[in-house]
Parts: C-alpha cells; structure tokens; sequence
C-alpha cells in the first residue's frame, strides 16, 4: 500500500490552486492594465526558481465520503525563489480572488514566510494586491472555513475524474496547516550577541524587506507598503489604509480611489511610497536593483562588484560646476554622475522631499548611499519631507552596513511659516540624531554653502571624513539675512540703510569662504574637486576594513527627539 | 515638446524669442526660488514655437513655460 493517492490528491488540488480566482476574474485583472499574481512572479524571479510553499491554502469542500468537492485556493501566494542567483522570500496578494481579500483563509501562510525570511536571513518582498480584512472575518464558521468555499471563484472539484476517498485531518471543511503566531517580540537564543537577540522578529533589523504595490491595496496590505525598506508602486495602482466607502462613511467625502492613494499622493506628496514604475516589469527591475546594492541580510556586507571604471577618475566637468555665481543652481545629479561608477545611480524616492537626493550607487565597486542638496529646490533647504527623507535613508545605509556619501550645499534647516507649522524643529531633531547613531563610514563633500545646524548632516563624529570645494562657504547663517539680524540699529542709523546692509554682507560673505575659516566646514582638507573620486575611494578602501568588523545589527538606543 | 515647470517659482529672464532655434541643453529661461536662480535648459533641440509666460510672472509646478518644435 502506497501514499500514491493522497499525492493524486494533492496534485489534484495544486491544479485548482492554478487557476486562481477563474477565467472570468482573470479576464478582469488583465482588463485593468494588471498582471495576476502568477504573472508577477514569473517576471520577477529567476526562471524556475519558485517554489511554492502552503499550496494547500484555502477553502476546500469535502462529500460525506470524504471526497473533495470544491476548493478555493487562497488570495495569497507564498514561496521561495532565487533572483539573480540570491535567494528571497516572497508573497503576493491574489486580486482575482475575492479581491484579495484577507476573509479567504488563514494567515499563517504568510506569517509563515515572513518568519523563514528571518530566520534564513533573506530578502522578503511582498507583491501588494487587495484588500486587508473583511467584515466577513467576523463570522467564526467562515473564519474556520477560510472563507465560504461554496462562493464564487471555488473551483468544482467533481467535473475532474472521481478521486480515491481520502480522509482530510484537522477541522472538517478546511484543509489544515500548521500555525506559528508568536513572530513577533524578542526570543533571546543562545550564542548571540544581544544585538542578534533583540533583533529578533523584526525583519527591518534583520534583512531587506521590499513591497511593490500593483493594484488597489487597503488595510493590513496598505500598512505592509509602508512596513518596509524599499517600496515601488505603478502609475495605475492605488494605496490607502481605508477605501472611498469608508471614507464616505466616516468623514461624508466622496472621493475615487486615486485622489485617496494614486502615486502623486504617495510617492509624491506623502512620500510614503519610494519609487513610481511606469509599468509592472519595471516595478520588478527597481526592485532587483534595490536588491542588487545590499547584502541578503545584515550579517553579510553589502556586496561589492568588480568595478569597470578607474579608481582614480578625474573628472574635469567638476573644477566648473558650481557657478562663481553664489545664486546660480546647478543640476547636483550631474557632479554625482561625475564622481560614482559610471551607469551605477539608482535614484531613491525622486519625487518626495526634492531639495535632498537620495540615491543608492557604486564607488570602486563598493555600494554605497548618496545624499546630496538639490539647491534647485527650495534653494536646497532643509524642508520637513526633506529631513525625514534623509532620516529614513541614513537607517537604510546604516542598517546594511552602506558608506554614505554626502555633498552638502546646504543653506539650513527650511523657514518660513509653513515649514514650522510642519514640524521641522521636530524632523531636524530626528535627522540629526540619525546621523550621529549612524555607525557606517560616513564621507561628507562640502561643494558650496554649509550654513546652521543643518550642517550636522554632514556628520563630525565617528568613522567620518569631510572634504571641502574651494567654493565652500560656512557659518552660523548665511550673511544675507544674519546681518540684518545682528546690525539692524546700525543700518537703520545709515543715511543710506540699503548700502550699508550690502556693504556689510559683502563683508561676511567674502569671510565665510572656506579658504579664510575652518567655519562650520571644517574639513580635513580643501581639494580639488577634480580629486574628488580618487579621495572617496581611498577613504572607502581604508574605512572598509573597519566595517567589515561592524556587521549584525545595529543597536539603537533610546528614542528619536 | 512642452517644457514645464518643475518648482514654485518667478520667472526672472527669458533668454530666448520666438521662432529661435536651440540645442539641446541650451538655457531657455532662468526662474528664481528661494534667492535661487534655476535655469530652465532645453530638453531637446528645437524651435521656440510658443513661450506661456511673461517675465515676473509666478509659476506653479508643472505649469506650462514654452513650446518647443523638436527639429
């Protein structure tokens, strides 16, 4: 006597499981521009590398002689896969089925994967696709079924050829699976150093966590596109944590969906969301470049790539791009370009917090995270959304052991009735004390103003260098403003208030360069800003030996002001 | 091709007139934001073929400067 029908069983079922939430919901999901969540998959692992794991979920219906009737399959897909060679873990939302929603089985699949991402200490990604819970939830008997297995999208098992009776164990009407609830909280475990013990059961500390967001994602899913590392959603999906019905029940206003939560409001307004992809296969490349700048977790450096460009580039654009004009912009990408491997800049929530860029890149091989002042924004102030920007991306870098490489041109910390009504004493506290817990080598390139305490984000303590442009300017504030603030009788007294003021600035501001005081700049050494590449990697190859020894996660203590 | 706008700004000098031609890159107007001047450059090589805005004026994100005919 052989298992052979129980594996007829099973395979019976996966065939069902195949064909998600039918032709027709199919046929829909395709009609709105989106691919369903077999599709996603596809595009974004290696080929043939998934492994499906709990392809059991959902709702199945067995005859008195324990025979199958009907099953339908769980609106989430979970597996393992590889992508470029390196292994992830991942989930995806089944829209086609009952919308996603979570009322169509348990979740201890999707419990279960995130706990073997952190425990296998790889990548997890989640595909967002549907809504969270359900009112349908509160309905134990359904609960325990995984939903109604009698509703639509439940695949008739009977037209398939009659199986062998096999008898299901667990729950009569469900198909059992093991369960794990405790993820969560600290389980310290022997031989660890305390910070592996307290990273426990939090995926953030330990490895990547993606979340591209694809369709209409609501509730729990919503929270999840914010719960991560890095997030990319489509020009044609939307994310809210509660719906136009709800918001028409709470609050008495009718909005659609892409006012609540379209990319100009998440990616863009509320930052929420990091990247915008134009369509679904470019979401999944974002994705792999993310993935491609950091290490599966944080026990491992971020991995270095043999490099296909001169340690000791000396770009000639750079002894020119800032203006001698102290008001002219220039474009801060273009010196960036200048100074990295070439073809290596990943750009990181373009479109949110402007005045700061924040991109992930590679000098001599080595990831590495880049900040720099737009001063083509806001003059390259300090907003609110700039500042927390910049917090979030220094955890990142932090995180995964990533050297960050700052060029400041920065004029303080943003004035100006609207930026105090938003906080920004409060996100210039939160910035500051990132970057002074961040532990990761830390190389600041001051190519012009450097004024206030916004200047702390070009950090002075720990493993960090700062360099200096012969354009640099620095002090407590910029003169256009700090000498009406400290001669203001003395210009008023003037015959010709105006001229003084000039004069005086005029004054200041040939004294704030750098080559006459250290001022706020205080950099280890002017340079040519030509040697700029060549003076990173040589910090980047001598500081690597240090970081190297840092690895595991970081502790933080305390809390942010 | 339609050049827009990328910050909340006055439109401080035009630097080009209708009917001009341009390179790619070229500056076409410079904008001030924040006592900062933010030149607007060509996205293309083209012909001016409509320019929206008068110098002085204030300018939204997104809102339209000039028309360029891509040559």
């Amino acid at each position: 006597m052989s298992w052979t029908p129980e594996m007829e069983q099973l395979a019976r079922l996966r065939r069902l499981r195949q064909r998600m939430g039918g032709a027709e919901s199919i046929a829909r999901q395709h009609a709105q521009g989106r691919l369903t969540v077999r599709e996603r998959v596809d595009l974004l692992v290696d080929p043939g590398s998934f492994q499906e794991t709990s392809t059991l979920a959902g709702a199945a219906k067995w005859d008195d002689q324990g025979r199958l009737e009907s099953f339908r399959p769980q609106a989430y897909v979970t597996g393992q896969a590889k992508i470029e060679g390196r292994p992830v873990i991942l989930e995806g939302g089944d829209f086609t089925i009952r919308g996603g929603s979570a009322d169509s089985g348990t979740p201890y699949p999707r419990v279960e994967v995130a706990w073997l991402a952190g425990e296998l200490r790889v990548p997890f990604i989640r595909l967002l696709d549907g809504a969270g819970g359900s009112v349908r939830n509160y309905d134990p008997e359904a609960r325990r079924a995984g939903g109604d297995p009698s509703a639509p999208a439940a695949h008739d098992a009977r037209d398939e050829e009659p199986l062998v009776a096999v008898k299901p164990t667990g729950t009569p009407g469900s198909v059992d699976l093991p369960a794990r609830h405790d993820f969560s909280g600290v389980r310290p475990a022997e031989g660890h150093d305390l910070a592996t013990q307290m990273a426990k059961g939090n995926l953030l500390a330990q490895v990547p966590v993606v979340a591209a967001v694809l369709g209409s994602v609501a509730g729990l899913p919503a929270v999840h596109a914010g719960d991560c590392h890095f997030s990319v959603m489509t020009k044609t999906a939307e994310v809210f944590v509660g719906g136009p019905p709800m918001v028409a029940q709470a609050l008495g206003l009718e909005v659609n969906k892409q006012q609540l939560g379209d990319w100009t409001v998440q990616a863009k307004t509320s930052g929420v969301v990091h990247n915008v992809a134009e369509s679904e296969a470019d979401a999944f490349a974002q994705i792999k470049r993310f993935l491609s700048y950091l290490p599966s977790n944080v026990w491992q450096l971020p991995p270095w790539a043999e490099p296909d460009d001169d340690p000791n580039r000396r770009d000639e654009s750079l002894i020119s791009v800032i203006p001698r004009r102290r008001t002219a912009a220039y474009e801060v990408r273009k010196i960036i370009e200048a100074v990295v491997d070439r073809g290596s800049m990943f750009e990181i929530s373009a479109l949110y917090g402007r005045a700061m860029v924040t991109m992930l890149a590679r000098i001599d091989g080595f990831p590495v995270a880049v900040l720099a002042n737009d001063c083509r924004r806001d003059g390259g102030a300090m907003t609110p959304a700039a500042c927390i920007k910049t917090e979030r991306f220094v955890d990142l870098a932090d995180t995964f052991h990533l050297p960050i490489v700052y060029f400041a041109d920065v004029p303080g910390f943003m004035v100006g009735p609207e930026s105090e009504a938003a906080g920004i004493i409060r996100f210039a506290n939160r910035v500051s004390a990132a970057v002074r817990e961040a532990s990761v080598p830390y190389i600041s390139i001051v190519t012009r103003r450097m004024y206030g305490v916004a200047s702390v984000v070009a950090k002075t303590d720990g493993m960090s260098v700062k360099y200096a442009w012969p354009s640099t300017e620095s002090g407590s504030l910029v003169a256009q403003g700090g000498v009406m603030a400290a001669y203001r009788r003395e210009i008023e007294a003037a015959p010709d208030p105006v001229a003084r003021r000039l004069e005086i600035e005029a004054r200041y501001q040939r004294m704030a360069s750098v080559l006459r005081q250290p001022g706020l700049a205080r950099p280890l050494e002017i340079i040519d800003p030509r040697d700029t590449r060549p003076a990173i990697v040589d910090y980047l190859r001598k500081s690597h030996q240090v970081n190297a020894t840092r690895l595991g996660p970081k502790l933080r203590v305390g809390m942010r002001p | 091709v339609e050049v827009k706008s990328e910050i909340y700004a006055i439109v401080s000098k035009i630097e080009v007139t209708l009917g001009a031609e341009v390179a790619a890159e070229d500056v076409l107007m410079i904008l001030e934001s924040m006592k900062m001047e933010v030149p607007v450059t060509a996205p293309a090589a083209g012909r001016v073929a409509s320019i929206a805005v008068e110098e002085g004026a204030n300018v939204q994100e997104d809102d339209l400067l000039l028309v360029l005919d891509a040559t």
